[in-house]
């Protein structure tokens, strides 16, 4: 250790001009506040923000500078004999240097802080505190340390001036498209603190290996200027290498999550038919990575999107084709390229459709073979094989905004309009809050033609809208109350239902068309089932509940139902029912779980009776729950971790 | 007390791309002894020196310093070695003060005064930054720091490289001081031939990154001898050039007046029956300095002029 501290104190004292200059500066830091602008900051505030920006520059920009000429110069003006003629170890001679430059460029620093700091303690120290300062000085050791082996090794293959100064500048290049290989596919997932830790490892494996390459210099080629940037070369390449291949290998295991990995997940799309779901969620660790997947809840087979900053996911009716728009910008910010995916048996491989869009929604056809895209002016259809547009319409007009739209056949998109264009709330009890309309628009994709199929007009604004693309019709749900069916075709009113409370009921189509209303009065639940004609054909007495959700039908003629007893939380406080439909039976399935399909009734065209939109129920945290009617058990899918 | 060499190099081979700057190179320095080795301008003898002194690893052999692998453990042998460089390479802005007091915490044993004393009588200012002094005081002080740790073995690679007539004879001045107090073993590499040659107890001539001489320098002088003489043709001589037969000639010269020839295996009896070679005539046999023997054996001209 002697020699370490020698060669350390050697180090200081041949530069402690380095020292004075720090000293000087921080000392001419308390004239900032006379220089003309920097008053409106504050004299306080001028004075720290200059120390603190000066110490970070000059110690940098120093910390290159001896790093580079430490080892560097030593080495080509044949200095470095004089240590090895003496009774220090490489270690030592190596460490030395570096400890004695690390020393002095952190004495400078302080030098340059510590006046103001000590003046300004007050407007500091109390937003500060110790902890943070004591991480703020670590991280700056941390630089210093990286900003001197950094200089060491740039300084060192400068002055080599050889053909090992082209091959490092050649390795440069290749470590360049290393990093955004590692680093890009993190930037598309838009995953900001994963990426932050991933670079962090690889400052870390950086910093390492410059370190490491620095102290293979001395130690392997000593005098030997042939030898030790030999040894330099393949210690900062080799570790390098083995940095970026480990970091690659993380990253790819980072960005191919599998179901199983999903410490929670939600449901995005749902096949109203079949097993396939939309499947999204944080993954263990992958800190704030979201993994996406189409997962079939039956035989556990699943296709992952890449984490191309994949945005909505869809699937066809059918289950068979699987859609997704991609980031084409580098934060993920901008979805506009779609990809589409067959996904019958265990999928086919991704297929990038020839076009590019601005997106903000998807739609796929029945059978997977037209896509509609929503984007921020128009709603266009495109032919999935060919990726030819097809058709398109503006997705605003004088009827108003494009809210929802479904393949009502392969050839035909379904638009509803709601109209008026979305603007300051109106009064309720005014002439103009019942302004609202829902124009219902077939967009005839073969004749590329727009057909207005009905509208309905004279709707309390703001209302909701529950629709059954099934057999063509819409109830429609004021606000001040009013519930009534519509023929989605025609725009004629089928059947007035009566006046509800906005705050109190929830309604759903079955898969043959009744319609179902659940409401909640006086802490007690009643569920009203309707003919398709409207007319009423039963009413269910639910027990206590604060509010009622509706599912789909597990089993034909088995509704599932969520009942939560605070109204306040409808899904955190709820648990799962089945009514028999026939008997009237209530039985809980699930406590502390609500089922999917309540979730998502707004995207889909219909619930199939026994499919896994109906079976499905999820948890509030995350935890998926699939109901199983041959022996009414539930399982996890997937095996959450 | 290990009664082996002091300093061996076994087989070193050191290469520098395609190039052998020393190729298998062996030999070995006894404890008291004043080694010269001694070569021309790119023979490999720095490069040799480092391989020695643990500083420069060898393609192929090893350095031996106290019986260990120089290589190997070379910090802990330099405590008991003192190195003048060829290169004065101390840190140009440290003073000799500041040098001495660097080494003084590193050394087992550091003689402080003795640095002083030497500093002194060079005439070597000891506040002036090592950057500073002429080369002849930057030899100096290193000097004075190699022989402060009072060194078992002391390594001078071309002390004299650059030094005046003056600064030269001080620094044999103090080698000899110091071989006189304490029997340092010493291992050096010089130009300076007539400097060397009244010290230096055994010598080794590097050719080409070869060794083609090692030899105690009193044998080696005793068997290099300039041969003059004049040839004549007589009755019963018929052909000229095989006279010197009997010698090891490494160097024959034929000028007007008759032959000079430089032979390596000269002895007095060889040279009286010489004498009496039928034509030779005239015939005297005059001893060699270090640098004539040099000449001969690590010159450019070598076997018969003509």
């Amino acid at each position: 250790m002697k020699g370490l501290f020698a060669v350390a104190w050697r180090e200081i004292v041949e530069r402690r001009m380095v020292l004075l200059a720090a000293a000087l500066l921080g000392l001419l830091v308390f004239l900032v506040p006379l220089f003309p602008g920097a008053a409106r900051y504050g004299a306080s505030q001028a004075r720290l923000f200059t120390a603190g920006f000066s110490a970070a520059t000059f110690c940098a920009f120093v910390a290159f500078l001896l790093g580079g000429s430490t080892i560097g110069r030593d080495l080509t003006e044949r200095r470095l004999g004089f240590y090895f003629s003496r009774p220090i170890a490489e270690g030592a001679i190596w460490g030395g240097k570096f400890l004695g430059i690390w020393v002095l460029v952190a004495a400078s620093a302080l030098a340059l802080v510590l006046p103001v700091g000590l003046a300004d303690f007050a407007s500091w120290w109390p937003a500060a505190g110790a902890w943070r300062t004591a991480q703020i000085a670590l991280l700056f050791a941390a630089a210093v340390l990286f900003a001197l082996a950094l200089g060491s090794v740039v300084g060192a293959s400068l002055r080599e001036r050889s053909v090992w100064t082209l091959a490092d500048l050649a390795m440069l290049g290749l470590l360049a498209l290393g990093l955004a290989a590692i680093l890009f596919p993190l930037f598309q997932a838009d995953a900001p603190a994963l990426t932050t830790r991933v670079a962090g490892g690889l400052a870390v494996g950086i910093s390492l290996s410059l370190l490491l390459a620095s102290f293979a210099q001395v130690a392997v080629g000593r005098v030997d200027q042939r030898r030790g940037t030999r040894a330099r070369f393949a210690v900062l390449w080799g570790v390098l290498v083995l940095v970026a291949v480990g970091c690659l290998g993380s990253v790819r295991w980072l960005v191919s999550p599998v179901p199983e990995d999903l410490t929670s997940a939600s449901v995005r799309d749902i096949t109203p038919r079949g097993n396939w779901i939309v499947l999204r969620g944080r993954a263990r660790h992958r800190v704030d990575l979201t993994a996406s997947f189409f997962y079939d809840v039956a035989s556990g087979h699943f296709v992952r999107p890449p984490l191309r900053g994949n945005g909505g996911m869809v699937l066809s009716e059918d289950g068979s084709t699987g859609a997704w728009s991609e980031s084409c910008a580098l934060d993920g910010s901008r979805q506009c390229a779609i990809w589409v995916c067959r996904l019958e048996g265990h999928g086919s491989r991704p297929r990038r459709l020839p076009l590019e869009a601005s997106i903000s929604d998807l739609r796929l056809s029945q059978q997977g073979r037209r896509l509609a895209v929503a984007g921020p002016d128009t709603i266009s259809v495109f032919d999935v094989s060919s990726g030819g547009l097809l058709a398109g319409t503006a997705s605003e007009s004088e009827q108003g905004k494009v809210l929802r739209f479904a393949f009502v056949s392969e050839d035909v998109l379904r638009l509803y309009r709601f109209g008026p264009r979305f603007g300051p709330p109106v009064e309720a009890d005014s002439e103009s809050s019942r302004a609202g309309t829902l124009a219902i628009e077939d967009l005839h994709v073969v004749e590329r033609s727009v057909t207005r199929a009905s509208r309905i007009e004279g709707l309390g604004w703001p209302f909701s809208v529950g629709f059954d693309d099934r057999h063509g019709r819409v109830v429609v749900w004021e606000k001040e109350g009013s519930v009534a069916l519509f023929d989605a075709s025609s725009g004629a009113r089928i059947a007035n239902l009566g006046q509800r409370s906005w705050d109190e009921v929830s309604r759903a189509f079955l898969f043959d068309g009744r319609l179902v209303l659940a409401e909640t009065t006086g802490g007690a639940g009643r569920l009203q089932l309707f003919r398709q004609d409207g007319t009423l054909a039963q009413v269910f007495e639910l027990g206590p509940a604060g509010f009622v959700q509706i599912g789909g039908e597990p089993q034909p003629g088995v509704l599932a139902l969520s009942i939560s007893r605070n109204p306040k939380e409808v899904w955190a406080a709820a648990d799962s029912f089945l009514l028999d439909l026939r008997s009237g039976s209530l039985a809980k399935v699930a406590a502390h779980a609500s089922p999917v399909a309540a979730r998502l009734r707004w995207r889909l065209p219909y619930i199939e009776p026994g499919s896994a939109a109906a079976r499905l129920f999820a948890r509030p945290d995350g935890t998926l729950l699939l109901w199983d009617p041959k022996d009414s058990s539930l399982r996890v899918i997937p095996p959450l971790s | 007390m290990n009664e082996g060499p002091i300093l061996a190099a076994e087989a070193i081979t050191v290469r520098y791309g395609s190039t052998a700057a020393c190729s298998d190179v062996t030999f070995s320095v006894a404890r008291g002894s004043v080694y010269a080795l001694l070569g021309r301008n790119g023979a490999g003898k720095s490069t040799l020196v480092r391989c020695l002194l643990g500083q420069q690893k060898p393609a192929r052999g090893r350095g031996l310093l106290f019986g260990e692998d120089a290589w190997r453990r070379r910090a802990r042998l330099m405590d008991r070695v003192g190195v003048v460089p060829e290169e004065p390479d101390a840190p140009p802005a440290m003073t000799p003060a500041q040098i001495a007091d660097f080494c003084r915490r590193i050394y087992s044993t550091w003689n402080a005064g003795e640095f002083a004393k030497r500093l002194d009588r060079f005439g070597i200012p000891p506040r002036v930054p090592f950057g500073r002094l002429s080369k002849g005081q930057k030899g100096g002080v290193l000097l004075a720091l190699a022989l402060a740790s009072a060194p078992d073995l002391l390594v001078l690679d071309d002390p004299t490289l650059g030094l005046d007539v003056v600064a030269r004879r001080a620094l044999y001045d103090e080698l000899v001081g110091e071989l006189a107090d304490r029997g340092t073993t010493v291992l050096v590499t010089t130009h300076d031939l007539a400097g060397i040659e009244g010290i230096a107890t055994r010598v080794a001539i590097l050719k080409e990154g070869r060794l083609i001489l090692d030899e105690e320098m009193e044998t080696l002088k005793a068997r290099f001898r300039r041969i003059r003489y004049g040839n004549r043709m007589t009755d019963t001589r018929t052909a000229y050039g095989t006279e010197l037969d009997p010698f090891d000639a490494v160097r024959v010269k034929v000028r007007g007046w008759g032959v000079d020839a430089v032979v390596a295996n000269y002895d007095d009896a060889s040279f009286d029956r010489f004498q009496r070679t039928d034509g030779v005539v005239d015939a005297e046999a005059s001893a060699m300095s270090l640098e004539e023997i040099f000449l001969s054996v690590a010159g450019e001209e070598k076997g018969a002029g003509s």
